[in-house]
């Protein structure tokens, strides 16, 4: 890791490795930095929102000058529907993506310049019946392999295109539903995805951190089997991959009533066999007791052996030789909502 | 053409920089904000929600007067002062 972005409640902040780990920030004081991202042509992309004015999209060519996009990501005015926060970047061939919540995927062709909402998604046949989670009802992940695209909604479920997002269809086979159908039927099933990964040589193979299990499938979504052999829970939201090893990563929480390390034992759990089992992942856990969580967006590897996660008490944990052995760095930030490798 | 003063909190710093106050040409509070909107289009995704209604945790006050700014037509005096501000709450 040479940079790390840290998206806080309160400002962003640069973390920055030359012999030793040195902090700069805040950048967006008083505001919530929710994601950071790149756009084809290299632009450093940050999301904002706030708990007074609304959600916006910032660019820069160096992390230093940012400039708010105008015509940024936006549902059309009478529609009830609001922009509350961008959860994700991520980008295919010269086309940028935003997921954001309410639940909208958004694109753009210029680098995040002027962005346009993608349609098919947005106003799936099934949207009526789409239920938020406890952050929202938000576009999180979003993954790609030529024309086909998953996008991973909360509490919603995981949508794929096969045609480069003129249609979607929802794919859950597998994994029980989180939300069930209310008395009256206007509530469909919906299933809470937390977080989503993929195999870049294989994008087939996609594991999920799900609001009620660990999750893998091997034909791009078409079946899902529940993976936890030694997970000491199966609740949680950061899930990542390193490719060159084929480890995986999440930080089990207790439950969602106790978004918590069971017991307080904080530690990221890796598997080496593709999800098979699972295992703390190497060395350097604190002892004491850490009561404290990790949001789905603050993992990020740098697939040269560095792993990052960071949590809602504002610490982050590090490991440069993937996950053999980990660190806290001495820095105490605002709770942590996205953590970046830029 | 009456001139306005819009105050804009350091808050806003990322949409409009350093600006802290905009002149802008107005003969009603709806054509100053208009004006301002122009000048600025940063501004309003941040003031106005998608009904393009004041958010509601935003106020505004013209001459210390405070407005949800429902009624564009009310006119302007020159030198009348436009103040926007983030709500304080909780404690």
């Amino acid at each position: 890791m040479k940079t790390l972005a840290v998206g806080t409640e309160k400002g962003s902040y640069l973390l920055r490795h030359d012999g030793e780990w040195q902090v700069s920030g805040p950048q967006f004081p008083g505001w919530k930095v929710t994601a950071f991202g790149r756009a084809p042509d290299g632009t450093y992309l940050a999301g904002l929102a706030s708990n007074w004015f609304g959600a916006s999209v910032h660019r820069s060519p160096d992390l230093v000058e940012w400039e708010q996009v105008e015509n940024g990501p936006s549902f059309p005015e009478g529609m009830d529907r609001k922009l509350k926060q961008i959860w994700a970047f991520s980008t295919n061939g010269e086309v940028l993506y935003a997921g954001v919540d309410d639940a909208g995927l958004f694109r753009s062709d210029d680098n995040g310049l002027n962005w346009a909402p993608v349609e098919a998604l947005n106003e799936h046949s099934s949207r009526k019946s789409w239920y938020p989670g406890a952050g929202g009802m938000c576009a999180h992940h979003i993954l790609h392999d030529g024309r086909r695209m998953w996008v991973g909604i909360s509490a919603v479920g995981v949508f794929r295109s096969e045609d480069d997002g003129a249609s979607f269809e929802r794919f859950d086979s597998g994994v029980p539903p989180t939300v069930g159908p209310d008395e009256d039927e206007t509530t469909a099933e919906g299933w809470c995805v937390h977080g989503l990964t993929a195999d870049p040589e294989n994008p087939n193979r996609i594991w999920r951190q799900d609001h009620r299990g660990v999750y893998r499938t091997t034909d791009g979504g078409d079946n899902w089997e529940r993976i936890e052999e030694g997970l000491p829970a199966n609740f949680g939201f950061a899930i990542g991959r390193d490719h060159a090893s084929g480890s995986l990563f999440v930080v089990p929480l207790e439950a969602d009533t106790n978004r918590l390390p069971v017991n307080g034992h904080l530690a990221a759990y890796r598997s080496q066999n593709d999800g098979d089992a699972w295992e703390v992942s190497g060395k350097g856990w604190p002892e004491a007791a850490q009561f404290t969580g990790v949001l789905r967006k603050s993992i990020t590897l740098d697939q040269e052996g560095g792993v990052a996660f960071g949590t809602t008490g504002g610490a982050v944990y590090l490991s440069e030789d993937t996950g053999d052995t980990w660190t806290a760095l001495p820095f105490a930030f605002p709770r942590i909502f996205t953590l970046a490798n830029l | 053409m009456a001139r306005a003063v819009v105050s804009l909190p350091r808050l806003l710093e990322p949409a409009v920089g350093a600006v802290r106050k905009v002149e802008v040409e107005g003969d009603t509070l709806g054509k100053a904000i208009a004006a301002l909107l122009q000048r600025h289009p940063t501004l309003r995704v941040h003031l106005f929600d998608e009904e393009s209604r004041l958010r509601p945790h935003v106020m505004c006050f013209v001459n210390g007067q405070q407005t949800r700014l429902e009624d564009g037509a009310v006119m302007l005096d020159e030198g009348t002062e436009i103040t926007f501000l983030q709500a304080v709450s909780g404690g």
